[in-house]
């Protein structure tokens, strides 16, 4: 299966950064878990040229107002992290793993990645931050994210299922 | 897979109305796109599929989405009406 979790238009460095909010399993490592680091085996295709200067998300423009430093991304964009930390799109490549293998019938379509990155964007930047540590960990982070839907709060759940089944039916 | 694309939400019946929208809103365009034989499946596919994500950058895909998801009742019309904006 060929699987992307990255963004086309990569105007962003947020992905490549390191989620505040990492799948505990994943960190803590327990014995007999098995990541996607190990299951997946990541290619890329050559790019000529991708040196374009990226936006910053909102909580790094808040970061870099104060201190006044700027930061480059370009190098090693979609490197692991060390064990324990994770960044974004792994999580973003999760989302779809764990989709593809539960909607076995639509599986894994090209341009799921696109769809995805904006949404997971934006609840991973909210500017309550016990929403968006909620939202990864209930939604997101856990073993089965998809199936944990129907244990989430019912204002959350129906915002995200709502969005996020319609989208996932709408494009295809 | 294939079954939806016919269906009254697949892409090619949505490909349609964003054609038909076109002739009705600018007849020049439509007309200059139909000489030159440059079906939508060319240029507009992407456009709605991925919802316009891959032609903005993301502070303005959001801001697009937001309006498309306000009119999700309508099944995304909004999107076709930007689509012909771009054009335009």
């Amino acid at each position: 299966m060929l699987f992307s979790h990255r963004r086309l238009c990569p105007d962003l460095s947020f992905f490549q950064q390191e989620t505040e909010h990492p799948c505990s399993e994943i960190l803590n490592q327990e014995p007999g878990f098995e990541s996607l680091r190990k299951r997946i085996v990541s290619t890329s295709l050559k790019v000529e040229s991708q040196s374009q200067t990226r936006l910053l998300t909102r909580s790094e423009y808040a970061y870099s107002n104060k201190t006044k430093t700027t930061t480059s991304y370009d190098d090693h964009e979609y490197q692991l992290l060390p064990d324990g930390h994770e960044a974004h799109w792994e999580v973003v490549e999760r989302i779809l793993f764990v989709f593809s293998k539960l909607n076995s019938g639509q599986s894994y379509v090209q341009g799921m990645n696109e769809i995805i990155g904006p949404i997971y964007y934006t609840f991973a930047t909210d500017p309550n931050l016990e929403w968006r540590g909620s939202f990864e960990k209930t939604i997101i982070s856990t073993k089965f994210s998809f199936l944990c839907l129907q244990n989430m709060p019912k204002p959350m759940r129906s915002i995200v299922l709502q969005i996020l089944w319609f989208i996932f039916e709408i494009i295809l | 897979m294939k079954i939806y694309d016919h269906s009254e939400f697949g892409i090619l019946v949505r490909m349609q109305r964003f054609l038909m929208l076109l002739k009705r809103i600018d007849h020049e365009v439509y007309y200059l796109f139909e000489k030159q034989k440059l079906k939508p499946e060319f240029y507009a596919f992407r456009w709605l599929t991925l919802l316009l994500s891959q032609e903005f950058r993301l502070p303005d895909v959001l801001r697009i989405w937001d309006s498309l998801f306000a009119d999700q009742e309508k099944n995304f019309e909004f999107l076709l009406y930007i689509c012909c904006a771009m054009i335009t």
